[in-house]
């Protein structure tokens, strides 16, 4: 996920909030509109005025249809649009001859239904972008009141109000997109930098499995060459390394399946193997368990397994190995213990990469946990264990 | 989602939302200022006007200044002073034309407060604007029934605080409506982006490759070293020795390899002796990676001598990045978007441009965060 709200998106979220905004600020001015004249028909004991509020509740629903996802057809547009035109002459023809002789077109009671228009005109906004539908609005709510004040002789008077509010919209539609431009002009950058992120995760990642992948066996075969006496290399020595360098063209620098099955097989081929080098190895426990394991988790483990050998036969001073598999309903325990020269684990020099990276980096990865105890002449045993789901 | 606000989840939306905060601001003192003056014969005491006048220009002079993507994210503190600073002036306005208020719709002050709160809606949670938006109406409300005796025209009381009250009871409602539609907007993206990885995430085996050193050098002297000795099936002395020395720099290019943490491969001059930076979330790596680039990119930098300082222990960590800058390229209103996100994902965000030098700390919990991969 990008760390920033992308810019293709900020237009539409913010739109449907405006839409949303509108149509509460609509609902109030109407609801004001309704209430207080509620309140002056009662107070006068004349009920000739209710079909005023009528006129509310028709604009009202002009309001909630735009809102209704299906409001944002034009047939739907156009009725509410044909509704609200109705309702306002209806509702300024009964209004303003109740009104005072003084009152004209910009009355209060006139102007709250007109700004409740403007603002569902921000709602058809939404499906006709621009700051026309809000213009349209306009003009649907102050033409036939100003046309009836005429009419009614109560004379034209600019309704600054509802203009202001028409205004205020036009602004605020307009200078969204403008402004949108200029302060999220750096979202690009900081989504790019947010996918790199993720890509050089992968890279960090694939360089670890490289590291690992490597000491598992080129350092390994670079180890046979130093060590053997001149003269011809044996098969085994061979086969080694061609399996190797197989590895590399496999694909060691991407972690690839290919790769990790030239190497991994399963616990028992790393015991297997271990033995062909000549390291006498012990296996007890529950070794059935081994094959209940995700298949993961198993490469993991024999991998950790193979390096946990070839250390005991790298520097143990001995040449016996104890495998014992431990199961439980949710785990399995391997445990690799010899009788050689054991080591302080953390004064091991840094580039000591085999129990670091091969076995606890493998067993942490699938959701395991390693346990080393060794003391110097006392042996070693190393403990894996991974999660059997 | 109850404390969600959309600056929060969106702060770049912020720095847009902040834009129509200055332009209300400029609007409700406008207001203010013209209506005050043509309603000069209905007070009664205008020493009261012009503090209501000084009152309303404060909570427009606090709001802006809260806003600032400098300061994000806004504080509830900052929006109950707003509040009160904005009914302070509807009261001190009240005062001043007590018993001579004769026209309950030319009060600015409800306008004024109504013109600010209408930009609410990107600062706060829904509940909290609608919370403030009832106290204010009530406030109002009451004051101009209390008021209805002294006005002209011949309705009940009851109307008058109705009339008064609703352009603030509107455009709280609008802002409230707006706040609560773009945090859910915000937060279904967000969880949308939390599922699986999309397609524009590179994918392991899509051109992902390792450069790591290591690399470079088994492909440029071991792995030929192997493929001759496979070949040959000879071992000589001399090669015996070669693959010791081979196997000695393989392992220390190893090493150095794992202890790179990522940053450290974005700038060089990284100084992170407890690797710090790996403890970082993908959030925070993602806001100084970003950081990083706009320095790089930026001609007010002198992005050769960054330099990125990492220090902390257990329970808190800092990241500090320092750069030379040339004022003249106005560094600051560049790092504005960058500011306003970093206080959204970091603890906190401290920054400085003085002498020639910009240096920017951001504090986090290393505990918490970060990734064992690294």
């Amino acid at each position: 996920m990008s760390l920033v709200f992308p810019n293709a998106l900020a237009a539409t979220t913010t739109n449907l909030g405006l839409a949303k905004g509108s149509f509460w600020f609509g609902l109030v001015c109407l609801g004001s509109a309704f209430t207080g004249l509620l309140l002056i028909l009662a107070d006068r004991g004349t009920w000739r005025g209710w079909p005023a509020l009528a006129a509310l509740l028709v604009i009202a629903a002009a309001g909630l249809v735009v809102r209704l996802p299906a409001g944002r057809r034009p047939a739907a547009v156009a009725a509410a649009a044909v509704a609200s035109f109705a309702a306002i002459c209806f509702y300024a023809a009964i209004v303003l001859p109740n009104l005072r002789g003084i009152d004209s077109s910009d009355s209060v009671f006139l102007s709250l239904p007109k700004i409740a228009i403007v603002v569902f005109g921000v709602i058809v906004a939404r499906t006709y972008p621009g700051v026309t539908p809000v213009v349209v609005a306009w003009l649907i709510g102050e033409v036939p009141v100003a046309a009836t004040s005429v009419v009614t002789g109560h004379g034209f008077a600019f309704d600054v109000p509802a203009f202001s509010c028409m205004a205020a919209m036009v602004l605020i539609i307009a200078l969204l997109r403008v402004s949108r431009v200029r302060t999220r002009a750096s979202e690009p950058l900081i989504s790019l930098a947010s996918r790199e992120d993720r890509a050089a995760a992968q890279v960090a990642r694939a360089e670890q499995m490289s590291s690992v992948m490597v000491h598992d066996t080129i350092l390994n075969e670079l180890a046979v060459v130093g060590a053997v006496a001149p003269g011809v290399l044996g098969d085994r020595a061979r086969d080694q390394i061609r399996r190797s360098l197989a590895v590399r063209r496999a694909g060691s620098i991407v972690v690839s399946d290919a790769a990790t099955a030239l190497l991994a097989g399963d616990v028992a081929t790393a015991v297997d193997d271990a033995r062909a080098d000549g390291l006498q190895v012990t296996v007890t426990g529950d070794v059935a368990a081994l094959r209940t394991l995700h298949a993961e988790t198993s490469t993991a483990l024999a991998l950790a397994v193979r390096q946990c050998l070839a250390n005991v036969a790298a520097h143990s001073g001995t040449d016996t190995a104890e495998l014992t598999v431990i199961a439980t309903d949710t785990d399995v325990c391997v445990l690799v213990a010899d009788s050689g020269v054991g080591f302080v684990e953390a004064e091991m020099h840094v580039d000591r990469l085999g129990l670091r990276h091969s076995v606890r980096g493998r067993i942490a990865d699938v959701g395991g946990t390693v346990q080393v105890w060794s003391a110097p002449g006392a042996g070693t045993a190393v403990s894996m264990l991974v999660p059997r789901a | 989602m109850r404390n969600d606000t959309p600056q929060r989840l969106d702060p770049l939306g912020g720095m847009t939302a902040r834009l129509f905060v200055i332009g209300s601001a400029v609007v409700a003192l406008v207001v203010a200022v013209t209506l005050s003056l043509s309603t000069f014969d209905q007070l009664s005491a205008p020493v009261l006007e012009v503090a209501a006048l000084l009152a309303i220009t404060a909570a427009a002079g606090y709001y802006v200044r809260a806003a600032s993507p400098f300061r994000a994210p806004f504080p509830r503190r900052a929006y109950v002073v707003v509040n009160l600073l904005g009914l302070a002036a509807i009261v001190l306005n009240s005062a001043a034309q007590w018993g001579t208020n004769e026209i309950v719709r030319d009060d600015w002050p409800p306008i004024a407060f109504a013109v600010l709160a209408l930009t609410f809606g990107s600062w706060r949670p829904g509940w909290e604007i609608a919370t403030g938006t009832v106290v204010a109406t009530l406030t109002v409300g009451t004051i101009a029934f209390v008021q209805a005796d002294t006005f002209a025209a011949d309705v009940p009381g009851l109307v008058f605080a109705i009339l008064a009250a609703t352009p603030i009871l509107a455009t709280g409602a609008a802002a409230s409506a707006f706040s609560r539609s773009l945090v859910g907007s915000l937060l279904d993206w967000r969880s949308a982006g939390a599922g699986p990885a999309t397609s524009e995430t590179p994918s392991e085996g899509d051109g992902v490759a390792a450069r790591a050193s290591h690399l470079v050098h088994l492909e440029d002297h071991v792995y030929p070293f192997l493929e001759r000795v496979a070949e040959t099936a000879e071992v000589s002395a001399d090669d015996g020795d070669r693959a010791r020395v081979l196997a000695r720099e393989l392992r220390t290019l190893l090493v150095l390899d794992g202890e790179r943490s990522w940053l450290s491969r974005i700038v060089r001059t990284t100084d992170d002796p407890r690797r710090i930076a790996d403890r970082m979330s993908e959030a925070q790596r993602g806001l100084v990676r970003s950081l990083v680039t706009h320095v790089r990119n930026n001609a007010a930098f002198d992005h050769d001598r960054m330099r990125l300082t990492l220090r902390g222990d257990e329970w808190e960590a800092t990241c500090t990045i320092e750069v030379p800058c040339d004022a003249a390229h106005n560094p600051r209103v560049q790092l504005a978007p960058y500011v306003a996100v970093a206080r959204s994902v970091f603890g906190t965000v401290s920054w400085q441009i003085a002498r020639g030098a910009m240096a920017i700390t951001v504090t986090f919990d290393p505990s918490t965060t970060g990734s064992t991969t690294r």
